[in-house]
Order: C-alpha cells, then sequence, then structure tokens
C-alpha cells in the first residue's frame, strides 16, 4: 500500500517548497513586482548616499591623541589622520539601506497570496513547513541577489574595503539569511492583517533592532585593527557567528510557529 | 515526530544561547569598582568625582591621557585614565559613568582604563528640592 501523500506528510514538504518557490520565481518574473520595488528602492537611495556623502568621503580626521608630545613632524601628522567616515559605519549604511530595501519588497510574498485569494488553495495543497521553506528561500534568493548587484556598487561609491575577505562575505551571508527570515515571518504576520505595509515595519522593527546590533558589531570586529590576533579571532566568531546563530535561532523558531500564523 | 521536535529544540536552545553571548559583547554594564575589578569585558564604572588635593584631576603628559578619581556607592575610591579630552562639564559636575575596563600598569599599580565618559550634567534644580519625608520646621504664611 502506497504511503500518505497528503499535504501535512512530512516526507512530501521539500517537494511542495520547491514548487512554491518555483511558482513564486516564475510569478515574478512575469509581474517583477517585488523585483522593481526593492530594484528600485535599492538604486534610488544607492544614489542619493552617492551624492550625499560626496564631500563626506574625502574628509579626513586628526586622532590627536596619536600624536607625539615632543616635535611633531609632517608624517607624524599624517600617520595620525584617519577618514572621517569609518568603514564600519559604512557597512552600516549598506545594511539600512539593504533593510529598508527588502522590507519594501519582501512584505509581497505573502501579501501578494492574500490578495490574489490563492490563500485557501495554498493551504489546501500544502503543508504550512511547505508553504514556510518555499517563501524563505524565494525571499532569501531575492536578497541574495540584490545584496549582489548593490554591494559592488556601494563598495565602489562609498570606497567601503571588505577587509578580510573570508569575514566579510561570512557577514553579508549571515545578514542576507538574518534579513531574509525575518522578512519572512513578519511578512507572514502582516498579511494575516490584511496586508499593511506600515504594520510590516512595525511589527519587524523589535526583531531587525536585535538583527542590526549583532550586524554592527561584526561590522566593527571586521574593520578593528587589533594587534591580540587570539583575542581578535575570538571576537570575529563570537560576532560573526552571533549573526549567524541569530538566523539559525529565527528559521527554526519560524519553522514550529509558522502553523499557528498560516492555519490561524 | 518526537525526534524532529527534540532536534528543533535542541538547535534553537544552541542557537540562542550563541546569540545570547554574541549580544552580550554590545552590553556593558553598570557596576561598582568590586566588580569591575572581576569583570574582564568593557563594563560602565559609575561614582561620584573626588575633588579634593590629595586626588587631583590632572592632564598626564606622559601617558596622553586625563586622570581623575572617582568614588562609588561602597566608598571605594578609584583612578580612572580616560583617553580623551576633559569634558567641558567636568568641574562642574558631581558624578559621571566611564566606560572601561580595569588594568594594571608596568608597576602594578591598578587603574580603570577609559575610552569614553558620561558626565552626570549639574541639575540647576537641585537647590530647590524638598526633602518630602522631613517635616517642615515651621513658617507662617
Amino acid at each position: 500500500m502506497k504511503a500518505s501523500t497528503g499535504p501535512n506528510d512530512a516526507s512530501n514538504w521539500m517537494a511542495q517548497a520547491r514548487c512554491l518557490f518555483l511558482k513564486d520565481l516564475r510569478a515574478e518574473l512575469r509581474t517583477r513586482v517585488a523585483i522593481n520595488s526593492v530594484g528600485l528602492f535599492a538604486f534610488s537611495s544607492l544614489l542619493l548616499v552617492a551624492l550625499a556623502t560626496r564631500g563626506l568621503r574625502e574628509v579626513m580626521t586628526l586622532r590627536m591623541l596619536d600624536l607625539p608630545i615632543d616635535i611633531i613632524r609632517p608624517a607624524d601628522v599624517t600617520a595620525a589622520m584617519f577618514p572621517a567616515w569609518s568603514a564600519a559605519s559604512k557597512m552600516g549604511l549598506l545594511w539600512t539601506l539593504l533593510c529598508f530595501a527588502a522590507f519594501a519588497g519582501l512584505a509581497h510574498s505573502f501579501v501578494h497570496e492574500e490578495e490574489a485569494g490563492t490563500v485557501t488553495a495554498l493551504r489546501l495543497s500544502m503543508s504550512p513547513a511547505g508553504v514556510y521553506t518555499g517563501k524563505l528561500a524565494f525571499n532569501l534568493t531575492l536578497l541574495f541577489a540584490v545584496a549582489l548587484l548593490v554591494t559592488p556598487f556601494y563598495m565602489g561609491l562609498t570606497g567601503m574595503q571588505a577587509g578580510n575577505w573570508p569575514v566579510f562575505l561570512t557577514l553579508m551571508l549571515a545578514g542576507c539569511i538574518g534579513l531574509g527570515s525575518t522578512a519572512t515571518i513578519v511578512a507572514a504576520l502582516a498579511a494575516k492583517a490584511r496586508g499593511s505595509g506600515a504594520l510590516f515595519g512595525a511589527i519587524g522593527l523589535p526583531i531587525i533592532t536585535v538583527f542590526l546590533m549583532l550586524l554592527l558589531n561584526a561590522a566593527n570586529t571586521l574593520y578593528s585593527d587589533s594587534t591580540d590576533a587570539a583575542a581578535h579571532t575570538i571576537k570575529t566568531v563570537q560576532d560573526v557567528g552571533g549573526l549567524i546563530s541569530f538566523g539559525i535561532l529565527l528559521i527554526s523558531v519560524s519553522a514550529f510557529t509558522f502553523r499557528f500564523v498560516w492555519e490561524e | 515526530m518526537k525526534k524532529a521536535y527534540f532536534i528543533g529544540f535542541l538547535v534553537i536552545s544552541l542557537a540562542l544561547g550563541f546569540t545570547l553571548w554574541a549580544f552580550s559583547s554590545s552590553m556593558s554594564p553598570f557596576v561598582d569598582v568590586k566588580t569591575a575589578r572581576k569583570s574582564s569585558g568593557t563594563v560602565q564604572l559609575r561614582g561620584l568625582i573626588v575633588k579634593d588635593e590629595v586626588h587631583p584631576a590632572h592632564w598626564d603628559t606622559s601617558s596622553s591621557a586625563f586622570r581623575f578619581w572617582i568614588m562609588d556607592k561602597n566608598n571605594e575610591i578609584c583612578e580612572v585614565v580616560y583617553h580623551g579630552a576633559k569634558p567641558d562639564a567636568f568641574d562642574a559636575a558631581k558624578g559621571l559613568s566611564a566606560s572601561g575596563s580595569m588594568t594594571r600598569d608596568a608597576s602594578g599599580k591598578e587603574f580603570f582604563n577609559s575610552d569614553s565618559l558620561s558626565v552626570q550634567c549639574p541639575s540647576k534644580y537641585d537647590s530647590y528640592k524638598v526633602d518630602y519625608a522631613k517635616k517642615p520646621s515651621g513658617g507662617q504664611i
């Protein structure tokens, strides 16, 4: 006798998630609503940042405490100078930009189902685990694509350095996972409240605040010039690992609680 | 199903623990001198600025730092070495909190190494404060 293949069959949810992901991708490529809203927001804010910070990029600050007490040579003054706009704050602005871009477009994933009236069909044909995984995969793909396009432009416009490349790439990846998982569960909650965009931001704010704090800690560690290599490695593991674990935590909790959001 | 719940619970617990550990690095609690001595990370030492002739606040040219003394709630006195310029409101202020960690110099002398100060602004309403626990001594309207 063949095993059950109903919507709630545990062995079936991966195939369902794949189906939903491909359906969303196909629908998105057809209408390009999320791509346009995320892309438009990202590139218009990128242009604004580039114009607004044109003067700031050239400003240098003098760290008085690095100057020697006795005779000051021009070389000493040059050595004590550093850019006023630090790499860590550039990273902070990049993620502020990506956060708003994500929040502008990712709410669409669940809201669209509510608006099109396809929620009931989706609820009947798929398990909550399948729906959550499919939507998460779609949102993460969209976010990775945006980050992949925006980050090189941003780095070129602001002169942001990558620092340690493996750590930088891990940080970007962990950031995308954290932001994508936050946006997915918040979009599901907001869609239940008849898809208010303002509500999406309001519900997401407490989670996003924690995420941004962890991300800025990791960015500060990435660009810090610590002389103690061992302590710096531990700090990197703590901060970047914290960002990864935040994403894992959010995905795990969402996977367990999504059933209640979806079926209520 | 029970196995899935067990694995899920384990993953959530581990991820929560690691996230809290990472998040704790961005927090610096307010402590007294005794606790600051035991802490390994960055803390905020809060106390009253000691302004007497034995403990003068001064700019130390050898270490390019501003040195002064503060007294915590347990009346324990500690020297603070602040790597920055003297704050404008320092002379008028009664108390402050210094962010940093407890260290020792080459001679073994203990001090609080700080890179950030929050000076408590003196309130212009202080002289009008009324001690409500105390009964008025009298007077006529």
